[in-house]
């Protein structure tokens, strides 16, 4: 996901033009540089060359000792357990022995038939909704007042990007207390006025209003921090022409700063999305899915329906039906969004 | 006229900044305060200081093994996992971009796969995996699925800046007869301190919230990291608030101390980790 306008990230490698002078005037190359030589001539060196020159150097060495570990544990517990996802979902089973009892589509189907799961993935979706125009645009304001290097600004960058540290299962539960109906904050207010507070994460709505609210208040610094970036990164110089051409503020920045950050406002949204799609303990801490499963996102789902009765196969049908879908939008908002350029 | 609407946006832009200063530290606030309440004073004061300040809650938390042991376990697993990480993330990314051979370009789209799904996709046959193994319930089950899932965004952020290194040194270096292991301890490592430390930090700060993982992989309370001891305490005392908000206003405690010591480097970090990773 790297981004692609930043001007920093690597282009295509040229190897590095050799210098022979040294050797002209020692008489042969040593073999490092005949083999300089060839890369500069385009000479491709035969595989039996190549290997030649491989093994027993210190070259081999570093990989046979330097790549494996990475090769071996990301194997070990990232690709080989999707692949193995992908075969469970087809049989029930309960994670005892070894699975035995094939059904085919069923849990797919039982997935796909499952309204609870839309509600989820309907819940992700609200998430990225809120996330792009409430989260989103709240950040760039607040970015633009206070990208610049003064000492406030320093000061306030460190409170709104605060919230964003704080581990997920933290900020469940403090919100969950200041929505509770007797104790908490929102309770006390309501008594300012006479009302009777109402239960809010126990009614079916405005629980969901409330977790949104507490995702945009945990996250908001985070997309924050990008757009200071991202505004750093425009610079001033393009303003001072502009305000000597007789643009106000709104105006530049409303034409010319907006328009520049543009590629980080797409990265800010790839984010949301992605956090989406792994919301998980914010959820079990301030709502654990309920009032009756209206709050699941699609991986508290997978986690209450699957790992927690440890149905492995429906499971697994989850996490790979999660997966078809993250890799979808993924590749689509990538395509849309992301224009690619040279190299990555 | 100008300096007029001038002054006028400086004093919005105070008032906005102060405005969404307070909604974001409120709730930090009214916990922290909170647990210094009793029930009674919580009912009816959620905003000012306590009408009767009560350390009990304090007091008997840090007072217990229970907090420092969570403190502890989580610690453990993210120091942990934190070395692991930088240690086979830095090793694989030192040989896709300094030494040339077949099937490199592969081996880094391979463990790029890492940054386009969510884990919880395959906690199931992890978890498998992990029983298999017979690590389950150790501090292993947790921290080497966590190293495994940080190579992908590690791997990436640690081969861009190598790449980048000057090229001359390298060379310079090979001439003078440094093996390749030498090369990696003693250049590219201390060259790379600022992109060591973005992504120290990220697997630090991913480590010691993560939820997921400990809550699959670790059944005995004493390996309890915080963020399942905190959900254990909570459902303990259900609705006694200052307690359970004193016990979340300690266990922040530590984050918020090294938030308040690298907070330019943590913010710098996470926000280059997201942009280039």
């Amino acid at each position: 996901m790297a981004l692609p306008t930043d001007p920093r990230s690597p282009g295509p490698k040229r190897p590095p033009v050799p210098t022979l002078t040294s050797n002209v005037q020692q008489g042969l190359p040593s073999l490092a540089e005949a083999r300089e030589l060839e890369v500069m001539l385009g000479a491709r060196p035969s595989l039996w060359r190549r290997l030649q020159d491989f093994s027993g150097s210190s070259q081999m060495r570093a990989c046979l000792l330097f790549l494996p570990p990475a090769l071996l544990i990301f194997t070990l517990f990232v690709t080989w357990p999707v692949v193995e996802a992908a075969y469970y979902s087809f049989f029930n089973w309960n994670g005892y022995g070894a699975p035995s009892k094939w059904i085919g589509l069923e849990n797919f189907l039982r997935v796909l038939n499952d309204p609870i799961f839309y509600h989820s993935l309907f819940n992700n979706l609200l998430i990225v909704l809120v996330s792009a125009f409430i989260q989103v645009p709240i950040a760039l304001a607040l970015a633009l007042l206070i990208s610049d290097k003064s000492r406030s600004s320093v000061i306030f960058r460190a409170i709104f990007f605060l919230p964003y540290i704080l581990g997920e299962i933290v900020a469940g539960l403090i919100w969950r207390y200041i929505y509770d109906g007797n104790y908490g904050v929102v309770a006390v207010i309501c008594r300012w006025f006479g009302q009777q507070a109402p239960e809010v994460l126990a009614t079916e709505g405005w629980a969901t209003a409330a977790l949104l609210l507490v995702i945009v208040w945990k996250y908001f610094g985070f997309h924050m921090a990008l757009f200071v970036a991202g505004r750093q990164g425009v610079g001033y110089d393009v303003l001072e022409a502009a305000k000597i051409d007789g643009a106000t503020r709104w105006q530049s920045t409303l034409n010319i700063v907006l328009p520049l950050m543009r590629p980080v406002i797409v990265l800010s949204l790839f984010f949301s999305i992605l956090g989406s799609l792994q919301a998980f303990a914010i959820i079990v801490a301030l709502t654990d899915g309920g009032p009756s499963n209206s709050t699941h996102s699609a991986v508290s789902y997978l986690y209450n329906f699957g790992i927690k009765r440890m149905r492995v196969g429906f499971g697994s049908a989850i996490g790979v039906t999660l997966f078809i879908v993250c890799v979808l939008v993924m590749v689509f908002y990538k395509r849309l969004f992301m224009r690619p350029k040279e190299g990555r | 006229m100008e300096s007029n609407r001038s002054g006028l946006f400086v004093y919005y832009r105070w008032l906005v900044l102060l405005l969404a200063s307070g909604l974001c530290l409120f709730p930090l606030w009214a916990t922290f305060i909170g647990g210094f309440k009793s029930t009674g004073d919580l009912r009816t004061n959620a905003f000012g200081l306590p009408r009767e300040w009560i350390t009990d809650n304090y007091v008997s938390i840090a007072t217990g093994a229970r907090f420092w042991q969570m403190l502890g376990n989580s610690a453990f697993i993210a120091f942990v996992t934190v070395v692991l990480t930088l240690l086979i993330s830095s090793m694989a990314a030192f040989v896709l971009a300094h030494l040339h051979f077949a099937g490199k370009k592969w081996i880094s789209n391979y463990l790029a796969l890492g940054l386009t799904f969510p884990f919880a996709t395959a906690v199931l046959p992890v978890f498998i995996r992990v029983r298999d193994l017979g690590l389950l319930d150790s501090y292993w089950g947790v921290i080497l699925p966590q190293v495994a899932f940080n190579l992908g965004f590690a791997v990436v952020l640690l081969h861009g800046f190598f790449s980048e290194l000057p090229n001359e040194l390298f060379e310079a270096a090979f001439v003078d007869g440094c093996g390749y292991t030498r090369m990696f301890w003693q250049l590219t490592l201390p060259l790379s301190r600022p992109i060591l430390a973005t992504v120290g930090v990220l697997a630090l700060i991913g480590s010691w919230n993560e939820y997921l993982l400990p809550l699959v992989m670790i059944n005995s309370e004493s390996l309890y990291p915080w963020p399942l001891g905190i959900m254990q305490y909570q459902g303990q005392y259900g609705t006694d608030w200052g307690k359970v908000l004193a016990f979340v206003s300690l266990t922040l405690t530590p984050a918020l101390i090294f938030y308040l010591l690298a907070q330019k480097h943590i913010i710098a970090g996470l926000t280059a980790g997201a942009v280039k990773g």
